[in-house]
């Protein structure tokens, strides 16, 4: 267990470096700073400096960088727990909208995946992020062009400010609705999916068998019994599950406007109509850095949090260590 | 309801894509390139493709509307998914290439150098975001040819195939028919070959078809990005606000359906319609494919 906690330790002590190194040369050799006449401004700008030089800059005078004249920490620390903080409630959806899916699709009767249960959460899991909050934009669209209304049904953009959430700019609210749609429905009906085929599987076996035998109610059948050893396999499908939440992450904030570090990542990293006039983002070699090692950050952490509850769940994966 | 639905709804779907793959081109209705200027009256509304799209079922001669710079969606979807399909049938054929002997080599020499090695190497793939990753190395590209998507998708994306592969060779050495293959005197590789290799034909189609619609999402989600196959275009028209022309959106000639997701904001108040429509049909096709998978998995199964 300790041994285990370690080495995923010392994992996230090597990797920062690395893709802090990885984003800065990734920028510097980014093939629109060789081309004549290219997006190179950061380059004109006298920005012609290695890795040594930032590096110095950072741990002598704890100076991040600047971008269009503003300052690193300053640009990039609202933003980040912005989208941290979408990535937190996508993967509480996630995890509890999955589990009550899937267990919602295995019929207690038949101890098998309901027909309809297996069709919708197998459509669900297709279902490309941006198609969902395609379909409410244009509902949306079309009710302000014909319907005559004054306000849309959801707000499109941006995020609110009402109840405001801690070192965030953003509040929790509706604005929150459509990137969550964007973000959590296709994991969280993968989750359904996966969690009920595990679940079918598990009650398969004779424990439950004894237990049905016994004439335990089937939600306590599924709660304490089954539940109990399948739960160590949903947690690490979680944890992969966060993967494509952050990479569904620079989708739902370029859709909807919402001020994270995903946005900040496209503009800096794709040129072309979705810069928009961001062109101080584009192959920024310090603003690539920082990114990596806080989207890295954020995968790394999650990483580690999957693996500690996996093992705190299942008794049976701490002896393998 | 038959017992394997699943089976049944995925290769209706499938056969329905490559179907229009194979025909498509042929019974579409217009030329997918061609930007109609024309002066249209319907509905006591005035219509110029080019300029204000047409909503769907407004005109029988643009049955599912235009797409933002004028040009018939029907048309465009209708050619779109042979590209689409061809690059998705390369990326898995890329990562078939590459997942299947690394696993294979990594479950038979695991715990040696070999097989740590393919592990970490795999390990480390897997904890990266697949979509950034991507973004990340297709954008390196100026042109984005096809090549690059196939040769970049493929590199990514291989460690399932090689996890399942890895998981699969650790188990078949353990059986006696190996056994008695070294018995007989087999060298390692011909066991491989011989003896290891045949027994992954028959969960080949499913694993294919699942690695398929995650191709097929990964494609869409780079084509709303902006990276679709092929240089882009940027298409010019009349600036209502002054006399001068304004660029209208950024789009390629050449029909594919992740390029049919670009350019979203634009499209979003001048033709939602297509993106909406684009996207039905990947969320099709995807559906199709774990269907297909998921049909394969349990026929498997049902026949022991």
């Amino acid at each position: 267990m300790y041994r285990h906690i370690f080495g995923k330790l010392t994992l996230i002590i090597v990797f920062i470096p690395i893709l802090h190194i990885v984003g800065f040369y990734y920028a510097r050799f980014h093939p629109s700073f060789f081309r004549p006449g290219g997006l190179n401004r950061n380059l004109a700008a006298g920005a012609d400096y290695s890795y040594t030089d930032y590096l110095e800059r950072i741990f002598l005078n704890g100076d991040f960088g600047h971008v269009g004249g503003a300052d690193m920490v300053d640009l990039v620390s609202k933003p980040f727990f912005n989208s941290l903080f979408l990535i937190i409630l996508a993967i509480l959806f996630t995890a509890i909208g999955g589990v009550l899916l899937g267990f919602l699709a295995v019929s207690p009767r038949e101890m098998h995946i309901r027909p309809l249960g297996l069709l919708l959460t197998s459509a669900g899991a297709s279902i490309p992020g941006f198609l969902l909050g395609g379909v409410v934009i244009a509902i949306i669209v079309y009710q302000t062009l014909y319907g005559g209304l004054k306000q849309t049904w959801l707000p499109m953009s941006g995020c609110g400010q009402q109840y405001p959430l801690p070192f965030s700019s953003c509040g929790f609210d509706k604005h929150l609705i459509l990137p969550l749609t964007v973000l959590a429905v296709r994991p969280m009906l993968h989750v359904a999916r996966v969690t009920a085929g595990l679940l079918e599987s598990e009650l398969h076996k004779n424990y439950i068998r004894t237990a049905r035998s016994k004439g335990a109610r089937w939600i306590r059948i599924y709660w304490t019994h089954a539940m109990r050893n399948i739960l160590a396999p949903i947690i690490i499908l979680l944890g992969q599950s966060l993967r494509f939440i952050v990479g569904g992450l620079l989708i739902a904030e370029l859709m909807f406007f919402w001020p994270g570090i995903g946005r900040f990542f496209v503009y800096a990293i794709v040129a072309n109509e979705n810069l928009r006039g961001q062109f101080r983002f584009f192959a920024h070699p310090e603003l690539i850095a920082t990114l990596a090692v806080l989207m890295g950050a954020i995968i790394l952490v999650a990483d580690l949090i999957a693996s500690l509850a996996a093992h705190l769940a299942d008794p049976r994966l701490r002896e393998h260590l | 309801m038959p017992r394997n639905y699943p089976l049944m709804i995925g290769l209706l779907l499938v056969t329905l894509f490559f179907l229009v793959a194979v025909f498509g081109s042929w019974v579409a209705p217009h030329d997918p390139a061609h930007r109609f200027t024309d002066v249209i009256q319907a509905n006591d509304r005035t219509y110029i493709p080019s300029v204000t799209p047409i909503p769907p079922l407004v005109l029988d001669f643009f049955p599912l509307g235009t797409d933002h710079v004028g040009r018939d969606l029907l048309t465009r979807l209708l050619w779109a998914v042979r590209p689409t399909l061809i690059t998705c049938f390369g990326v898995v054929l890329a990562r078939l290439l590459i997942g299947l002997p690394l696993g294979i080599v990594a479950g038979w020499f695991r715990g040696r150098p070999a097989g740590r090695g393919i592990q970490i190497l795999s390990s480390a793939l897997i904890a990266i975001p697949p979509l950034i990753l991507a973004i990340a190395l297709i954008a390196l590209s100026p042109g984005r040819p096809l090549a690059i998507f196939i040769l970049v998708l493929g590199l990514i994306g291989w460690t399932d195939i090689a996890t399942f592969y890895q998981n699969q060779t650790e188990i078949l050495k353990k059986q006696g028919f190996v056994e008695s293959a070294y018995a007989l005197g087999s060298s390692t590789p011909g066991i491989l070959w011989r003896h290891i290799l045949p027994q992954f034909w028959t969960t080949l189609p499913t694993i294919l078809a699942f690695e398929l619609s995650a191709t097929l999402l990964l494609m869409a989600e780079l084509g709303f990005l902006g990276l679709f196959i092929g240089d882009g275009l940027i298409v010019y028209g009349a600036d209502p606000n002054s006399a001068g022309v304004i660029a209208i959106g950024r789009t390629s000639d050449f029909p594919e359906l992740g390029q049919m997701l670009s350019d979203f904001t634009r499209k979003m108040f001048q033709s939602p319609w297509e993106m909406v429509m684009s996207a039905t049909t990947i969320f099709l096709m995807v559906f199709g494919f774990n269907m297909l998978g998921d049909g394969l998995r349990r026929r498997k199964r049902v026949l022991g």
